[in-house]
């Protein structure tokens, strides 16, 4: 089973992005939740993930939505509501949290 | 009981309280109930495991109890390591250095991994 990341920290004020792009292996899913979802905010994800081809990205649309930045992502997010959470946590082998 | 194998991932700097102990804590407990318990220390992480020399509790000094548990399965991240001029000599424990491939093959081995 591939691993499920989550990052629950903004880009700039915590490492965890950098950290779970070092250590995710291709086939891998992040799911940004909590502050994480501002490493969605396009320019953030193009200067410092669109390079890591390979991974699937979801963002959690609550998260999303509570931070008005629905209209600013970049396209390649899959938004996921709670239902779809628990369905990525069943699916995937180990669940890796960045924080 | 079954086992499962367990990656306990330390990612943070020492001095954040107790969090640094209650991660020990959780990890010791696995240990003693026969779980396959291996610790990865990157990032910051890696600071964790530097004696300070210090009188006060100090988390290294306690991380060197691991052999005594029968953990064994100690890793530290070689670019975190390097990144910060640390080398495993320096460290207070035995520990293996990963590579990037060494830490996701680590992890996609496991059952669980826990955070700090």
């Amino acid at each position: 089973m591939a691993t499920l990341h989550l990052i629950n920290a903004a880009p700039h004020s915590s490492s965890a992005l950098r950290q779970c792009l070092y250590a995710a292996s291709d086939g891998d899913t992040v799911l940004l939740i909590e502050n994480g979802v501002f490493c969605a905010v396009a320019p953030t994800f193009e200067q410092n993930v669109s390079k890591a081809t390979g991974l699937n990205w979801c963002a959690l649309v609550n998260d999303v939505q509570a931070r008005g930045i629905e209209t600013r992502l970049a396209p390649s997010i899959v938004l996921v509501d709670d239902h779809a959470f628990v369905d990525l946590v069943a699916s995937h082998q180990p669940i890796v949290s960045w924080s | 009981m079954t086992t499962k194998r367990i990656l306990f991932l330390v990612a943070h700097a020492p001095n954040r309280g107790a969090l640094a102990f209650e991660m020990l804590d959780a990890l010791l407990v696995a240990a003693v109930f026969e779980q396959k318990v291996s610790v990865l220390f990157t990032g910051d992480g890696v600071y964790q495991l530097l004696d300070t020399g210090q009188q006060t509790r100090d988390v290294a000094r306690s991380y060197r109890a691991l052999p005594t548990y029968d953990v064994n399965d100690v890793y530290v991240d070689k670019a975190a390591m390097r990144q910060r001029g640390l080398t495993v000599d320096a460290l207070v424990l035995p520990a293996r250095a990963l590579t990037r491939h060494g830490i996701r093959s680590l992890i996609a081995a496991q059952d669980v991994v826990v955070p700090d």
